[in-house]
């Protein structure tokens, strides 16, 4: 198989990136997309030019390390895949394939195609977690969880934090990512204490990174590999409203009488 | 102050859009349903928009129901419209750089054209107020309180029909991608209510688009009688209390 490859070069950050073109042969269907990447690495480095540089490690797509957009689709084509699942066998001999890193002011660009989302991890680490160590594991039936809301809470726990939905999104808003964090804990009992607490920093935290608000279109959850819902996003907004609206903020004070 | 807080975020500014947008959504129901009088003849609608005025009359004084309802929808809509041009400023810097090869998955042309379609309606709206409400602007025949007539005179010249049902497609578009957003900005939507919530969405966008454009349509196809002049004996009581309809062709003034 033949490809013409546009693929964006960006020295770092700072520097202005343009789109390169490459040619590739010898492609076979069976290869991943990254594996067809590292065979361009491997021609270019043989030239002695500078190899291209993109993020990938378990490459069976569990630990959500690779990025790419591939012809403006985070994790390229395919429902429900990572770039590293995704197979030559989706493109055709002759194509032209445009390869940009995820793009968000959110993740600023590293090297090439790839990019910086510690933005991610400072929104995990506002709140994505349980602070109250938990002691050793309870008899199972003292804290009964029934199976669809575990279902539910486990959909959600399935975001392997890539980032597809912020770079998918038009605004660049990490809604969906945000949501399936604050959700697959607030389902869940162990998660009820900071339930309100939770939403708040990790919404605020959200914002704080640049990170852009919801139109609704649901690009992200069409590029969510995890196939995350946008109903995650829906029940973020309620638990939200109910946090900054509705529970108190004071919670031991009395009540005067004027 | 908790609620400056809550608008502070996203979210909390996503929720104002949608009350806005709820109430104006809702008034918009109400507009095409007094429409709709229009079908009962000449009569039915200008006594309809009669008795908008003289609603609790007792209470708010004549045409003061009408008022509060004003600056209900001019509220809605400032909010609307601010915080909407809050949000697309904090959208616009959170992706500086675009991609180079655009891809569409599950953008719609309705949620890809609300930023097109509301700046439109808003002109529209208030071209619409100045040509039917307060008559400043004139293109055709206009005389307070004769709704019909109004319209009649108006829908007779194609392009003012014509303008009113492209901008009715618009409204459909907005209402189309924005009646779901509503529900999903609010939490109300979930897994179960999603296609309920779809549905009322299309639906009552059609709704709206066909009610609406029913009645430019009809008149501009003489499908609906022509007025019937003022001097006639079938002459709708208009008298409110405290004022006199102007009743000469062309000149009125405000009261």
């Amino acid at each position: 198989m033949k490809l013409t490859l546009h693929i964006w070069r960006q020295a770092n950050a700072q520097a202005k990136g343009k789109l390169e073109r490459h040619e590739i042969d010898g492609i076979s269907e069976e290869m991943s997309f990254l594996e067809m990447l590292d065979l361009l690495n491997e021609k270019l480095v043989t030239e002695g030019k500078d190899a291209i540089t993109f993020d990938s490690d378990c490459r069976e797509g569990i630990c959500g390390a690779c990025s790419l957009a591939i012809n403006g689709r985070p994790h390229g084509p395919g429902q429900g895949c990572t770039t590293c699942q995704v197979r030559m066998r989706s493109f055709k001999d002759g194509d032209e394939i445009w390869v940009e890193p995820f793009r968000s002011g959110s993740f600023p660009v590293v090297k090439d195609l790839m990019v910086d989302r510690s933005a991610l991890d400072r929104i995990i680490q506002s709140g994505g977690h349980i602070n109250v160590h938990s002691g050793p594991k309870p008899e199972p039936n003292s804290i009964p969880v029934s199976h669809p809301v575990a279902e539910e809470a486990m959909d959600a726990s399935a975001c392997i934090g890539c980032g597809a939905c912020v770079a998918a999104c038009p605004n660049s808003a990490g809604m969906l990512f945000t949501s399936a964090k604050v959700s697959h804990l607030g389902l869940l009992p162990q998660g009820q204490p900071e339930r309100y607490s939770r939403v708040q920093s990790m919404v605020h935290q959200m914002e704080d990174e640049g990170m852009g608000g919801c139109t609704n279109h649901g690009e992200c959850q069409d590029a969510c590999p995890m196939e995350i819902s946008l109903a995650f996003i829906s029940r973020m907004n309620r638990d939200y409203m109910k946090a900054t609206l509705i529970e108190p903020d004071q919670r031991r004070g009395k009540l005067s009488n004027q | 102050m908790r609620l400056l807080r809550f608008y502070r975020s996203a979210i909390g500014k996503k929720v104002v859009v949608a009350l806005s947008g709820g109430a104006l959504y809702l008034f918009l129901i109400g507009h095409m349903l007094g429409n709709m009088w229009v079908y009962g003849g000449q009569e039915d609608i200008d006594s309809y928009s009669h008795h908008l005025r003289t609603f609790m009359e007792d209470f708010f004084g004549y045409g003061g129901f009408l008022w509060i309802a004003r600056i209900g929808l001019l509220a809605a809509l400032l909010l609307h419209v601010v915080t909407i041009v809050l949000l697309v400023r904090q959208n616009r810097k959170a992706r500086p750089e675009q991609y180079r090869h655009k891809h569409r998955a599950a953008r719609t042309l309705a949620s890809m054209t609300m930023l097109i379609s509301g700046p439109l309606i808003l002109v529209y709206v208030v071209l619409h107020i100045l040509q039917f409400t307060t008559g400043t602007v004139q293109p055709t025949a206009y005389e307070e309180g004769a709704v019909y007539a109004n319209l009649w005179n108006a829908f007779q010249v194609w392009w003012i029909a014509l303008i009113y049902i492209v901008m009715m497609f618009f409204i459909c578009l907005h209402l189309y991608h924005g009646v779901w957003s509503m529900f999903q900005s609010l939490g109300i939507n979930n897994q179960d209510r999603n296609k309920m919530l779809r549905m009322i969405s299309t639906v009552s966008s059609i709704v709206i688009f066909v009610g609406f454009s029913s009645v430019p349509t009809m008149m501009w196809c003489d499908m609906l009688p022509p007025p019937t002049p003022k001097e006639s004996a079938q002459q709708p009581v208009v008298q409110g209390p405290d004022r006199l309809l102007v009743q000469s062709e062309g000149g009125h003034d405000e009261p």
